[in-house]
């Protein structure tokens, strides 16, 4: 072999090599990988028109009796809510009372002329006699639409005509709110109730729920707000922090359709224990997942819960959350920027962490709507001793228990938001 | 390419941490961190060889001269993939990443410096290894360095 072809082969193919080489690093950039493009949001729902129903059955006149009060405050401050005037937004005022027939008083579009009608004179209107509260809601509710609220205002308690079996006639009842909720909810749209409870000052008569008769009493006493429309409406105009500004306020729970929600979500390295690589290309897939010395594997899921419609305290309670048993959720912590999770196509609300011993498989990290517990420590099937029994409303559970089993039967899923999570080893 | 060195380095060779993953994702992965620190382990022992083999004419040549050109080799391989990294990962632009490295409590400069001595050693590792097998190669060819080094 000549010195000039011993060399020709080897520089042949290093040539090749290089040019290769050179080829793909010219082809390769620095830049980054680009994010990932958002589809752009939706626009947003906007409210046109408000409906009040107050009912003014003779049960509520010991609101409007004892001079100013939550009650009076807080209705006052519904009616001439800031952002309606701003939004200039069609308001609609009506008394609402009686047992078949409901009777609706209208009283215009005028808040002040409304809020002067909070006392008994005003409240003397109607059928005083009664309330059918299932027509009430299904008024209300059928005011209710894309661009349009409905506020009820009532004592929320039943008026059974027979007593001679309230517990019987209250699962009637609460079948008929049901029947009604259902109906509504047929018509596809995304309509939420949203339910606060407050407290106010009651001088007058109580009539009982549970068996003939009334008693004068001069005590607080629950009354509740029902608010129906379009859920991206109720969120926007009835937040958690300004309900829970209003005077009297106790509680609230939001019912609405799941199984329609989505979130944005990755798994992050976040509190780790063990060890695992990213899928890339997929923020819900993690490989080579290994577990600890002491055998335990430990990762969080970070989320963009915005627009899951459930209060700040709601979100962060672990009792919310549904995991497979091999998985325990450890903690849910806001997310902040000092968490360094390099999470550059959404930005994340919440970081959940989890915990097991045997991690691999698919993890289904639920969030559900579970029934919040004062809504069966309101309840009372027995309202006989009223006088004991300031925050308690009789029939109340089987009220909500029927609303809640329209939006059950309606739902797509028993979960708001799934999160899988491929994990593998 | 870019996900075949990412596996090598990685995987088979065990550098992730999914703690630091901001320097993984934003220094290596999406600059081609990766695959430049490969390309020096494959590279500069090739050509190193090819000097050796075909510029460097010396028949009486011994194993050492083989060894100091080896040398040579991982000398140049352990300061590329060192200087590289340090500026792959020290003079990034990404703004989280800077953050992380900026702040003790992260724990990501220490990482950050660890990372760098086991990315060069790896590399010193696999270079010396490309150079036995071109120089296996190569000394088939080669006129003068055909005994060395076996």
């Amino acid at each position: 072999m000549t010195y000039k072809s011993a060399f020709t082969y080897p520089l042949i193919i290093c040539i090749f090599l290089l040019a290769l080489s050179l080829s793909v690093c010219t082809s390769c950039t620095s830049d980054p990988q680009p994010p990932e493009v958002l589809p752009p949001p939706p626009d947003p729902v906007s409210l046109s028109f408000v409906n009040y129903y107050v009912e003014n059955s003779g049960g509520m006149f010991g609101f409007v009796s004892g001079g100013f009060n939550n009650y009076i405050s807080t209705v006052s401050e519904l009616a001439q809510k800031a952002e309606f005037i701003t939004s200039g937004v069609e308001k609609e005022f009506n008394l609402i009372n009686g047992f078949s027939p409901v009777v609706i008083t209208p009283l215009g579009g005028s808040a002040s002329d409304f809020t002067r009608r909070l006392n008994r004179n005003g409240f003397n209107v109607g059928n005083i006699q009664g309330n059918d509260l299932n027509k009430m809601f299904q008024i209300a509710l059928n005011e209710a639409g894309e661009d349009a609220i409905s506020f009820f205002i009532s004592d929320a308690i039943y008026d059974i005509q027979q007593k001679d079996n309230p517990l019987q006639a209250l699962v009637v009842e609460s079948r008929e709110t049901r029947r009604q909720f259902i109906s509504r909810l047929n018509a596809g749209d995304n309509v939420q109730t949203l339910i606060i409870q407050l407290s106010s000052d009651f001088s007058g008569r109580y009539y009982f729920g549970s068996r003939f008769g009334h008693v004068d009493i001069n005590m607080p006493r629950p009354f509740y707000i029902f608010v129906f429309g379009h859920s991206d409406l109720v969120n926007r105009y009835l937040t958690d922090a300004y309900i829970e500004a209003l005077s009297g306020y106790q509680n609230h729970v939001r019912l609405f359709k799941t199984g329609e929600l989505s979130a944005s979500y990755a798994a992050t390295a976040h509190n780790l224990i063990g060890q695992f690589n990213f899928e890339r290309g997929n923020q819900a897939s993690i490989r080579s997942v290994r577990t600890d010395r002491n055998n335990i594997f430990q990762f969080s899921v970070a989320a963009d819960l915005s627009s899951v419609p459930l209060s700040a305290a709601e979100l962060m309670n672990l009792q919310n959350y549904q995991v497979n048993p091999n998985f325990e959720i450890v903690e849910i912590k806001p997310f902040s920027n000092s968490m360094l999770l390099g999470i550059s196509n959404f930005t994340p609300t919440h970081v959940i962490t989890l915990k097991s011993q045997n991690p691999w498989g698919v993890l289904n990290l639920k969030l559900i709507n579970n029934r919040p517990g004062w809504i069966t420590s309101s309840h009372t099937d027995d309202d006989t001793d009223v006088r004991n029994q300031p925050a308690q409303t009789w029939g109340l559970e089987h009220l909500i228990s029927g609303i809640e089993e329209a939006y059950s039967h309606m739902s797509k899923a028993e979960y708001i938001i799934n999160m899988e999570v491929f994990i593998q080893q | 390419m870019r996900d075949l060195f990412l596996y090598l380095y990685a995987d088979l060779l065990s550098l992730h941490n999914a703690q630091f993953q901001l320097i993984f994702d934003h220094a290596l992965y999406y600059t081609n961190g990766y695959t430049l620190n490969g390309f020096i382990f494959i590279l500069v022992p090739l050509i190193i060889a090819l000097l050796f083999y075909f510029l460097y004419h010396n028949p009486f040549a011994k194993y050492w001269h083989w060894l100091i050109a080896l040398t040579v080799c991982i000398t140049i391989v352990g300061i590329f993939t060192h200087q590289y990294n340090v500026y792959l990962i020290f003079s990034t632009y990404h703004p989280d990443l800077r953050l992380a490295l900026n702040t003790p409590d992260t724990g990501y400069k220490d990482f950050a410096k660890n990372l760098i001595l086991n990315l060069t050693i790896i590399n010193i590792f696999l270079s010396t290894i490309m150079f036995a097998l071109y120089s296996l190669v190569f000394k088939q060819f080669s006129k003068s360095q055909g005994h060395i080094p076996i």
